[in-house]
């Protein structure tokens, strides 16, 4: 069945820097702000966005996230012809072997790719925080009639030394692509997401698949190539929030960004809603002496203490007396009374990171 | 499990009890406990026991009901083989009756109850709210050699006015049935008949026959409960925490109860999980302001204000300095800033403009129709 883009998601990685977070499950699969994992976000830009067919690439610790990407029904990308399929690595007739990098994994999978024949096929992170119309960047990629898109932020200079860094020309044409440079020529970072037309990339992939010198990334390899080729590979400007929660801190950061009246990252946005598994839990319970403010908090808790810029997954239940301030707390976190936890990120099994320096606070779950 | 077990969930309720709240849809849809509807507890009870054939009695005012119930998928009754069903009247073909046990409900959906290959038929109304195992029911049945197993309650005297009308059961030692009456005894405990009926399928088909041809008329009184000499019937004590929506001032006193933990706690999770819709809800946000006691609150809420003895819907917006006390504030309310809500049911999407006030008493709370400004 012909289509004319499908979009291949990167859930592959293993997360290192979120410590505990990833032990068991990918990156994707983590969970975030009181509810979502973090590829809800992408799924559901997909799924707002227009795109109807999603491979979703995994091969770390997979268990968790293939059970909840499912069939795609929580992101309305159940469809007959098209839909969502997890693709893992597999044997082949000449052997198997894992995904070696991003590139590999879908240079591996260019089999899928032509099951649908499509125009363009977009690559996109299944873990960053971000709302995304892909289909503007489609009509860019058309109207610049480019070979590659890239989507680019802007982030603070100060920050770019940490991220694939753009130099464009006036007209968005990518001059030069450096990852992590030293010294940031400019401030336009790549977000991870990139839109090819199907058979440049096909041949591109191919290319460096024969390249032994290559680790198969995009940022670090494919993109890079294509640059120094003087390709036609565009920037498009992305204007919002976007952030890639691979460390505690920015994962940390990324959970309180939802909270104000204000937030950076607003969910409660009727045209743009971040779709994902429903808990079926009873609406939570505040007791005569809870005090909740600043925070956001998910059904079937139920708190007798105070909270207080804080974000909380379903049934966890805070006890009299406790005070939980500026800390995560995972689904079915258990909090005795009298207990207080701060800065903190706590999960069902009493793990807790406490991000300043600090005592390390018993965990009761 | 029950898996042998076709459910039957007549939804043909008196609508004229609930006044405001079933102008616009059928007793089954009224929204209930936070994120709910009545429908959800019979509903996630069958399904808690693993009833998967469940068909559900229609009646008018259903678009509500569909909307919320599609093809059962969170009740996983989805399925290729069995799964939900709506069975409508055709009022084409008879007079409605009003009377949600008329014989004539069953005759005109006698194809399904027929077709049916379960051994078993479980039948219940629609306006009793809790969390009962079934598969307690299904065994007592077995245990009693029973041929038809009514579900009761035991009710205090001073209880006996808000429940009103039942059937009132007096019943024997070994829990036989003895005798069914319409108005109960003066004095007293009384067991409330909570309208659950346990019994094969081939024995409702004959006495809904009988019925037929003998010209009666109600399946309960008649049928079911009509000849407790020659069919055992049995009754199944209930002792959970129970509810009946048949008045606002119960629907009221209901959601009151919710708000003790042990209500809370026995209601949504006892035999199993009460299932309803998914909405894709954000977690509610509490802001600056905020301040929360002794409610519950749903999902996709934004509160800035203060919040006491209350239930607050999905998607409710409370503006700062807003106070709302001892109230029921259904979906997508909006309670503006300094505005305040005293012994209210504020029905879905109402809004209450700033610095507006909207009061009732203990014994009448008012009742906001709809989308109504205030």
């Amino acid at each position: 069945m012909k289509k004319e883009w499908i979009a291949l998601v990167m859930a592959g990685g293993q997360g290192t820097r979120l410590g505990f977070l990833t032990q068991t499950l990918a990156k994707p699969a983590v969970s975030f702000g009181g509810k979502y994992r973090i590829i809800d976000f992408t799924l559901s830009n997909c799924s707002h966005s227009g795109i109807d067919t999603v491979g979703v690439l995994t091969q770390y610790q997979p268990l968790v996230l293939n059970s909840y990407i499912g069939n795609g029904w929580h992101w309305d990308l159940h469809h007959s012809g098209g839909g969502v399929t997890v693709l893992p690595p597999y044997v082949k007739m000449q052997g198997g072997e894992w995904y070696r990098g991003t590139a590999n994994a879908v240079y591996q999978n260019l089999e899928f790719v032509d099951i649908y024949n499509p125009d363009y096929v977009l690559i996109l992170s299944g873990d960053h925080v971000y709302k995304m119309d892909y289909s503007l960047m489609l009509d860019f990629h058309k109207m610049k009639k480019a070979s590659a898109t890239v989507a680019v932020i802007q982030v603070p200079w100060a920050e770019a030394d940490s991220f694939g860094i753009m130099e464009c020309d006036p007209e968005g044409k990518i001059r030069e692509f450096e990852e992590k440079p030293l010294k940031p020529k400019s401030n336009l970072a790549s977000m991870g997401v990139y839109l090819f037309n199907r058979t440049f990339l096909e041949e591109y992939l191919e290319r460096d698949n024969q390249d032994s010198s290559s680790q198969h990334d995009f940022g670090k390899n494919v993109i890079p190539a294509m640059v120094r080729a003087r390709e036609s590979i565009y920037a498009y400007p992305f204007h919002g929030y976007w952030k890639d929660v691979g460390t505690i801190e920015n994962y940390w950061q990324a959970n309180m960004d939802l909270l104000g009246p204000e937030p950076l990252l607003n969910l409660n946005d009727p045209e743009w809603p971040i779709y994902s598994e429903n808990p079926n839990q009873p609406p939570l319970y505040l007791g005569p002496s809870a005090k909740v403010t600043n925070s956001l908090i998910n059904e079937g808790c139920v708190i007798y203490g105070e909270v207080d810029h804080s974000v909380l997954f379903p049934a966890v239940t805070v006890g009299a007396g406790a005070v939980i301030k500026n800390s995560i707390l995972m689904p079915q976190v258990q909090v005795e009374p009298g207990t207080r936890i701060e800065n903190a990120i706590v999960d069902e099994n009493g793990i807790i990171y406490v991000r300043k320096e600090g005592e390390r606070i018993k965990g009761y779950a | 499990m029950l898996n042998n077990v076709l459910g039957i969930i007549n939804v043909i309720e008196n609508e004229q009890t609930l006044g405001e709240l079933t102008e616009q849809r059928s007793l089954a849809a009224v929204p209930m406990g936070g994120r709910y509807r009545v429908i959800d507890f019979p509903l996630s009870n069958m399904v808690n026991a693993g009833i998967k054939s469940i068909g559900i009695f229609t009646h008018y005012k259903m678009g509500s009901l569909v909307s919320h119930l599609k093809n059962g998928r969170e009740w996983n009754l989805d399925t290729k083989r069995r799964g939900l069903f709506f069975l409508s009247p055709d009022f084409s073909k008879y007079l409605f009756s009003p009377n949600k046990w008329d014989v004539s409900h069953f005759t005109t959906r006698l194809g399904y109850i027929k077709t049916s290959t379960r051994n078993y038929v479980l039948i219940t109304g629609c306006n009793i709210i809790c969390n009962i195992d079934y598969q307690k029911v299904g065994k007592f049945h077995q245990e009693k050699g029973a041929q038809i197993t009514a579900v009761y309650k035991e009710i205090l005297p001073e209880e006996k006015e808000k429940y009103s009308p039942y059937l009132s059961f007096r019943i024997s030692e070994e829990s036989r049935i003895r005798e069914v009456n319409s108005t109960p005894p003066p004095s007293g405990k009384d067991n409330m008949c909570v309208e659950m009926f346990f019994l094969s399928r081939q024995l409702l088909l004959e006495l809904i026959d009988t019925c037929v041809k003998q010209n009666k008329w109600d399946l309960v009184r008649d049928g079911l409960l009509g000849n407790l000499r020659d069919i055992k019937v049995y009754g199944y004590h209930f002792p959970g925490y129970l509810a009946k929506i048949n008045s606002l001032s119960n629907y009221y006193r209901h959601h009151m109860d919710l708000l003790q933990p042990k209500v809370w706690r026995e209601l949504f999770f006892a035999a199993g999980p009460i299932y309803t819709k998914a909405k894709d809800s954000v977690p509610t946000k509490y802001l600056a302001d905020a301040s929360v006691q002794n409610s519950l609150v749903a999902n996709d809420c934004i509160i800035g204000g203060k919040v006491e003895n209350s239930i607050i819907f999905r998607g409710v917006k409370i503006g700062k300095g807003a106070h709302i006390k001892n109230s029921i504030i259904l979906e997508k309310g909006i309670i503006d800033n300094y505005s305040r809500v005293d012994y209210a049911l504020l029905d879905k999407e109402v809004r209450v403009t700033k610095g507006k006030e909207v009061s009732g008493t203990d014994d009448a709370p008012v009742v906001i129709r709809k989308q109504n400004i205030i």
